[in-house]
């Protein structure tokens, strides 16, 4: 067994600039703020998770459910949870750059653990595009726990054994086979169904699950709901043995007739689909940052084995490999960054509405008063979010971010196979706990080629929205129209 | 061999996978000892333990060819095992005839290659006292009953010892993602006692040769069963209202799969050996592999996320083919040897 513990070496952090080339022609101001981002990061990644990577690893092959929570508390002490909560509702107002380029330092140390950060932002993701209304409730309540040391999971639940590329595209759910169902029932819904492979599942105190209303019209009547964890009905069914990112429990959730009250739907009824579209647009960059992350890892630790190996390094066979990584690596992260970037400029229109800003202006107390609160999850208001959004924004925009996206997570994700790989190889099978490591990262690496839409679903999303510059519905329908609207 | 012995006795192998070793093929996978011995008691019941030993040593007498033949029939239930049983029978086929007989009936024997590249060399010496030394990455070494060092130095075409010899300590690997019923050590000799044994005993560089063949059609029995399994799930899984293999995405994971299998097919490994071609072995090694982790991370992509769980049994073969990219050594480090194969021919 290897050692446990905290590393008190962290190797140095590449800067910004070096890392990033393309950023010194942006925002003075932008790459700055990346820069602490991935600073503080690194230095948390390489001391706390690096460690530590694979005895968890060990731990959770034996016992699927086993979680290193002293790692995740300490990941709030670092403010992981609250990274891409709006500073309104008292998180760290992140984007999609910030979640990225810490999802890459964390994966570089341990995918596993990184993953499990990626997963609850996955879970608040639905809030924080069309659940405006949720964040003075939730996001407010877990950056405040997090402040507290007491950490706040959520999961994001959308396959189902019987639907899992099926469920990410509106056409294939018209022709799919999804069993979950909410039924409208006074002061709220009832959810019943099977959710799997559900990251965080087991530990997530909070869950945004997606369920049709109407079986036969699952695309129109997909509904986004914020479940609480504990309610009566819902269970973990069988936590999953697998290749690899042990660190992240994947799970089954049953829901038994849960109840859910009318103010945890996230955003309308209905709006599901189209709202998945624009999550996904902003997810699909956090997996390929995920997986530049592993190729990373696996490029740092080869590196630093190969400084003890003169003859290896001598040998242009090994040059030749190790410029691959770098190249293949560098095309990652410009991808996700590109991605990334485009998915920010596409949402910031409507974070920066005047109606949104007032609303920000408001004091988070008094946004938290009752009466200021049932306003605030009134339909009017809900209705006055969609509108918003599609005054700002266009579902063209949307389809060529979510192309783009598509493409960053298709390309990293192969590039964190090969990198791994060829980084295993180079070191072989006599090289004690760096062999270890890579063989980690390797079985890590698969993963990003599956979730968040497998690579070949992502391909033909690019296809759609770049190759044959397809419009679709990403937004959801809004009967409210704001003055000036784009659509 | 006639064809139908040939036949009828990879039908007696293949028999004994479908029915001893794929059903534990997890257990084996989770280094379960128990379910290790119980396969390796039913291979040595039908003679897997001396396919290439004449029958006065109680061997089949059987060539190279029906043994990687055999070896790629088990690796589709169990690569571990399916190395074990190689290195086994080359390590046996190296020793002298009565070391031979002094092996007990279920002791199962390991074997190492010398090193490709000099970075890799074993650093063994001879000293009159006996050999130090450490040798890395032995697979099977936990539970060997004895050791044959191919190649180790001139004058000798091996060493061998037993594993209880005086200066020979075994030291297991921590983690080993692949090949996992066949867990590695490395051995550290500190003047171990080892017997020579004589060029004339048969183990020329046809035994690295060997091991090299073996590992590829450890590589195509596992590329094989992991094309099965992809094939049989895309006709079983629905998606977008139709089985999975009618969508194009998913037909041309399999076709790719298929050309890569049958770019290493048999004749690769059968004319490497028959004309004595060192090159050819590390080459059909080199196909192999790779087309095994090509076809194996393709099988898990053709099962989506229920291929990264353990239970479908697809992600295994994924690393166990990864192993074979990865021994005896990785194939990055080949290509000196490839090329000055073939510049010995020139
Ligand atoms: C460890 C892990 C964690 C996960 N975490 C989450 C999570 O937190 N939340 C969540 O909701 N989900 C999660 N998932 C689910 C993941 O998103 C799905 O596995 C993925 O979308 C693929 O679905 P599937 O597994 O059902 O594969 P399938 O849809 O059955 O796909 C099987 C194969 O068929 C192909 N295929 C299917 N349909 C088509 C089509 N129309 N056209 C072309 N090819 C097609 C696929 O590309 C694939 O090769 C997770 C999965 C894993 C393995």
């Amino acid at each position: 067994m290897f050692e446990r513990g905290v590393s008190a070496t962290v190797p140095p952090v590449r800067s910004l600039e070096e890392a990033f080339p393309r950023f010194r022609a942006r925002d003075p101001s932008t790459v700055r703020v990346l820069g602490d981002v991935r600073e503080r990061a690194h230095a948390f990644a390489q001391q706390h998770v690096r460690p530590l990577a694979l005895d968890i690893d060990q731990r959770a092959a034996a016992d699927p459910r086993y979680v290193d929570w002293d790692l995740v508390k300490a990941g709030c002490e670092h403010g992981l949870l609250s990274l891409a909560i709006p500073s309104a509702a008292g998180g760290q107002g992140g984007l999609v750059q910030e979640m990225c380029v810490t999802l890459e330092e964390l994966c570089a140390a341990c995918p596993g653990v990184g993953n499990i950060f990626g997963a609850h932002g996955l879970g608040m993701l639905p809030l924080l595009v069309t659940g405006v209304t949720h964040w003075d409730g939730l996001l407010h309540d877990i950056a405040v726990a997090e402040r507290q040391g007491r950490p706040v999971l959520m999961a994001c639940a959308v396959t189902e054994p019987d639907a899992g590329t099926d469920v990410e595209e509106v056409d294939l759910m018209r022709r799919g086979k999804i069993t979950s169902r909410a039924v409208l029932v006074a002061g709220g819904w009832r959810l019943n169904g099977t959710k799997r492979f559900i990251s965080n599942g087991s530990l997530a105190d909070w869950v945004t699950v997606c369920m049709p209303s109407d079986p036969k019209r699952p695309a129109e009547t997909w509904t986004c709901f914020l479940v609480d964890a504990h309610s009566e009905g819902f269970s973990v069914g069988r936590v999953e043995h697998k290749m690899g990112q042990r660190a992240c429990p994947a799970a089954e959730l049953i829901f038994d007739d849960v109840f859910v009250p009318d103010e945890r739907v996230v955003g309308r009824p209905g709006d599901g689909m189209p709202s998945t579209l624009l999550v996904l647009a902003a997810s699909r960059p956090a997996v390929a940052a995920i997986a530049t992350g592993i190729a990373r890892g696996a490029y740092d630790r080869v590196l630093g084995w190969l400084e003890q190996e003169p003859t290896l390094i001598g040998r242009q066979q090994v040059q030749l490999a190790l410029a691959r990584m770098e190249e293949e690596i560098h095309l990652a992260r410009q991808g996700y960054l590109d991605a990334a970037t485009e998915v920010d400029a596409t949402i910031s229109p409507a974070l920066h509405h005047p109606l949104v800003r007032a609303m920000r202006m408001v004091p988070s107390s008094t946004r938290r008063r009752p009466l200021v609160r049932r306003w605030i999850t009134s339909p009017w208001a809900r209705q006055t979010t969609v509108a918003v959004l599609r005054h700002t924004v266009t579902d063209r925009a949307v389809t060529r971010s979510l192309a783009l996206s598509s493409l960053a997570k298709a390309h990293a994700a192969d590039v964190a196979v090969s990198v791994t790989g060829l980084a295993l190889e180079l070191v072989g099978l006599d090289a004690g706990e760096i062999r270890a490591e890579l063989e980690k990262l390797w079985r890590d690496a698969k993963l990003t080629q599956i979730y968040e839409g497998t690579n070949q679903l992502n391909r033909l999303t690019v296809y759609r929205g770049l190759s044959r510059q397809e419009t679709m519905v990403a937004l959801p329908p809004s009967r409210l129209r704001l003055v000036g609207g784009r659509q | 061999m006639t064809t139908d012995l040939h036949d009828e006795l990879l039908g007696v192998v293949r028999d004994l996978t479908q029915r001893e070793v794929a059903p534990r093929s997890a257990d084996l996978d989770a280094g379960d000892r128990d379910a290790f011995a119980h396969c390796w008691t039913a291979a040595c019941a039908i003679g897997l333990d001396r396919v290439l030993l004449a029958e006065e040593f109680g061997g089949a007498g059987l060539g190279p060819a029906d043994l990687l033949a055999m070896i790629e029939e088990m690796a589709a239930g169990d690569a571990g095992l399916a190395v074990a049983v190689l290195l086994h029978n080359v390590a046996l086929a190296a020793l002298p005839a009565e070391a031979v007989a002094a092996v007990a009936d279920g002791e199962r024997w390991s074997v190492t290659l010398p090193p490709l590249a000099p970075s890799l060399a074993f650093g063994i010496s001879k000293g009159s006292a006996g050999v130090s030394g450490r040798i890395p990455f032995v697979p099977g070494a936990l539970g060997a009953g004895g050791f044959a060092i191919l190649d180790p130095a001139p004058g000798s075409a091996a060493l061998f010892f037993h594993s209880t010899a005086p200066g020979l300590t075994i030291q297991p690997y921590p983690f080993q993602m692949g090949w996992r019923s066949s867990p590695a050590a490395g051995l550290v000799l500190d003047e171990v006692t080892a017997t020579p044994v004589p060029h004339s005993v048969g183990s020329d560089s046809g035994a690295t040769r060997l091991v090299r063949l073996g590992v590829s059609a450890v590589a195509r029995g596992i590329a094989g069963r992991a094309w099965e399994l992809a094939f049989e799930y895309a006709h079983s899984r629905h998606q977008g209202g139709v089985f999975i293999i009618e969508h194009g995405a998913v037909r041309s994971l399999l076709a790719g799969m298929a050309v890569q299998l049958q770019g290493v097919g048999p004749a690769a490994i059968s004319r490497a050996w028959l004309d004595g071609d060192d090159g050819g072995a590390i080459a059909a090694k080199v196909l192999a592999s790779d087309a095994a982790v090509g076809v194996t991370t393709d099988a898990v992509q053709v099962f989506g996320g229920a291929g990264y769980m353990c239970e479908t049994g697809v992600e295994k073969l994924m690393r166990d083919a990864m192993y074979c990219r990865l021994y005896p050594e990785p194939n990055w480090l080949v290509s000196d040897q490839l090329v000055a194969s073939f510049e010995r021919r020139h």
